[in-house]
């Protein structure tokens, strides 16, 4: 009968799982269909990411719930040129072109850069903004173009051309960043000797900046577009006729204007799309990347996990054995530490404290986790210590040893022997989450997978070597500890049920 | 060895032990027995303060004992219980050591002592316990008995003046039992002073040198076995011997 009734639930929740999937699934147009969507919809849904922020979207700040900005004027007003409403979708920004090939909106307008790869994968509109690539200095450093830079950190935006450019140049130790504050803030610190990236970011983000310089020539220059589905050719060229009519009449002028974007760029004839990076294989060098994002991932795993389990287990000692004010001190670490996300408590350590401490990104990575994971570590240890009989201590005290004796010689070697399956099961949990580091621009597993996709222009082959390279490092651990179990723990046989 | 003076303790308002007085002279074995929840073990416990009691005083070993020391006394505790030996009925002993590591720990830890010397006189306390064979077995590939028997050597090792067995057969098999009477039999000969709470009537019997009968937290009836066992004076006494008997 419960088995029965615990069938008929989880039946009952897949069929609601199915119901909600359902709901939300997309609702794209048939291939090729979506102007003719569009225009009976009466709507035109674009993907961009507001975390880019000012000028391109973001929420205004009298009224957080409206979003304007230039990308939003245009858009409006190119819907309008369709006869249609425009509304804009918020998705991951990286993940912009892969949701618009699955049909999750119309087209992608979020400082979308022309880039060949992106010329290969979807349709390109006409340009409505020529930006330029930025370079920028602390001030008082001698540095006077891209070459000055031979074995010094520059910082960028992942997935930008600025990217491409750098990495272009092997000399170069590029930093990737995923927001626009952060490579600023790293550059005045002294964490990077320059940052390269859009000249709109670079005016808002840098130039303003007393400390840093924004040098007087473009690196490059290149252009914002439309994305638009393949297939969707008649889409393409409404949008290129309705941003010709704006450049015509003069309303594009006017909406860059008024986000002060208006420069002499606009006008003058272009060259083209910066640079092509090559579509890359699987190589060997590809490999020892990977090989060395392993090593990265291992390390950081390895030495947060070796400050988190002393420090757990004396946060659970103290929890579990200390007086009032230490006891509240271990629960507040505790709940804090575990009450928040770890994303969260990284870029307080890397930017946050900048001012006081001024952590190298692999030092933030593993004291970030470390002191996390502590948390976790610390309530394992002290349901391992509370499940030991009463009577092992009592015999301890019997004895004639002392609380710190006791708990070093009796009470600590049989919470870990306890504690060992969800020690594991935490070491691998924290195998993966060190991916998070990847926000401090740590280039570990996961971000290198990222990496490896946009250069190879598939997940397929770099998801699977990230997935195996997680498992080599995680398998042997697990074993290890299977047999450290199998070895210290002998006294511990499953109970006959 | 041991003076109890009015010794009292409380749990919530329940009285455990009420008023307990007695004297233990070096080299005596005392069988203390009596009906379950009588305070049997309670006032074992009260003896080297695993629990701590409201009012009287203890003597023990050449140490004082007085309410309220559980704290800030912990040194002369800690020096009391090195010289008083203790064995429990679930024998308690350290499931991640060896049974001569279980031995060596507390005199290498608490008297400093040095691991060879430790070792050797581990091995000559096994031996006594006729477990010398059996020196780097864990407790779990131990019988009963056994464990029983490395708890002893374990206390022994201490080289305490008194020690207190808390129903150390209970736990056992009949013909576990009789080993670790054995051993115990011969630490009584041997002239340790002992203090027993047991259900082992022959033990009571034949190797007690007093017993006492302890019922609602006070020492109900106490004196040589051939007068308390075999010509109990008090209803209790009587009455409990009697169910023991059948």
């Amino acid at each position: 009968m419960v088995a029965y009734a615990a069938v008929t639930r989880g039946f009952v929740v897949a069929i609601a799982l199915a119901c909600v999937v359902g709901a939300c699934g997309n609702s794209a147009d048939p291939k090729g269909q979506t102007l003719a969507g569009i225009k009976q919809r009466g709507e035109i849904t674009w993907g961009a990411d507001i975390q880019g922020g000012e000028p391109y979207v973001y929420e205004d700040p009298q009224n957080p719930s409206q979003l304007i900005g230039f990308e939003v004027d245009i858009m409006n007003a190119i819907a309008r040129r369709l006869g249609v409403k425009a509304k804009m979708v918020q998705y991951t920004w990286s993940n912009l072109v892969p949701s618009l090939e699955r049909g999750d909106f119309d087209v992608v307008m979020n400082g979308l850069e022309s880039t060949a790869e992106r010329r290969e994968r979807i349709l390109l509109s006409e340009p409505y903004y020529v930006y330029a690539e930025t370079l920028t200095v602390r001030a008082g450093e001698p540095f006077r173009s891209l070459f000055d830079l031979t074995g010094k950190r520059v910082g960028t935006l992942n997935q930008t051309v600025a990217h491409d450019i750098l990495i272009a140049i092997p000399t170069i130790d590029v930093k990737v960043y995923e927001g626009n504050e952060e490579p600023y803030r790293d550059l005045e610190l002294g964490r990077s000797d320059a940052v390269l990236l859009d000249n709109i970011i670079a005016d808002r983000y840098g130039c303003i900046n007393k400390a840093l310089r924004c040098l007087p020539y473009d690196v490059a220059r290149g252009i914002y577009v439309i994305g638009i589905r393949k297939g969707d050719d008649d889409l393409k060229a409404a949008i290129d006729g309705a941003l010709a009519d704006m450049r015509k009449d003069g309303e594009l002028e006017k909406i860059l204007k008024k986000s002060n974007l208006w420069d002499d760029r606009q006008t003058e004839q272009q060259t083209g799309g910066g640079i092509t990076r090559p579509k890359r294989g699987f190589d060997g060098e590809m490999l020892s990347q990977f090989f060395d994002a392993a090593l990265v991932t291992l390390q950081i795993s390895l030495l947060a996990f070796l400050l988190a389990v002393p420090l757990g287990m004396l946060l659970a000692i103290g929890r579990v054995y200390g007086a009032l004010p230490l006891r509240a001190a271990c629960r507040v670490y505790i709940e804090v530490f575990r009450g928040t996300p770890v994303l969260l408590q990284l870029f307080v350590l890397y930017y946050g404290l900048a001012g006081f401490i001024n952590l190298g990104p692999l030092q933030a990575a593993i004291l970030g986790l470390g002191l996390n994971y502590a948390a976790y570590e610390a309530e394992v240890y002290r349901g391992a210590l509370l499940a030991i009989p009463r009577g092992q201590s009592e015999a301890a005290r019997a004895l004639g040893m002392g609380p710190w004796q006791t708990l070093r010689h009796v009470m600590i070697p049989q919470a870990l022997r306890l504690a060992l399956p969800p020690m594991t099961n935490d070491f691998v949990s924290l195998l993966k989450d060190s991916s998070l580091v990847s926000v401090i621009t740590v280039i570990e597993l996961t971000k290198r997978m990222t990496i490896a996709a946009v250069d190879m222009r598939s997940w397929i082959v770099p998801g699977i070597a990230c997935a195996a390279f997680y498992l080599i490092l995680s398998f042997p651990l697990s074993e290890l500890a299977r047999r450290l179990e199998r070895r210290l723990a002998r006294d511990q046989r499953p109970h006959t049920l | 060895m041991i003076s109890v003076r009015t010794l009292s303790k409380r749990h919530g308002d329940r009285q455990i032990l009420q008023d307990v007085s007695a004297d233990v002279a070096k080299g005596e074995t005392i069988a203390i027995v009596g009906p379950s929840g009588g305070g049997k073990s309670t006032l074992l416990r009260c003896l080297n303060y695993l629990e701590t009691f409201d009012g009287g005083s203890v003597e023990i070993a050449g140490f004082n004992l007085r309410p309220g020391m559980a704290g800030k006394d912990a040194r002369t505790l800690r020096a009391m219980r090195a010289r008083v030996g203790m064995v429990f009925q679930q024998f308690n002993l350290f499931p991640h050591l060896s049974a001569i590591d279980n031995i060596t720990l507390a005199p290498r830890m608490v008297k400093r002592e040095a691991k060879d010397a430790a070792e050797t006189r581990a091995l000559e306390l096994l031996e006594k316990v006729g477990l010398r064979d059996r020196s780097g077995a864990f407790p779990h590939e131990l019988s009963g008995g056994q464990q029983q028997r490395v708890a002893i050597a374990r206390a022994l090792a201490q080289q305490p003046e008194v020690m207190l067995f808390d129903e150390p057969t209970s736990a056992l098999d009949p013909e576990m039992r009789d080993d670790v009477m054995e051993v115990m039999k011969d630490l009584a000969k041997g002239g340790m002073t002992m203090l027993v709470v047991t259900h082992e009537m022959q033990f009571a019997h034949d190797i007690a040198t007093r017993v006492w009968v302890i019922d609602k937290g006070t020492i109900a009836e106490d004196g040589p076995p051939s007068q308390v066992v075999d010509n109990p004076k008090t209803d209790v006494a009587r009455e409990f011997f009697g169910r023991i008997r059948k």
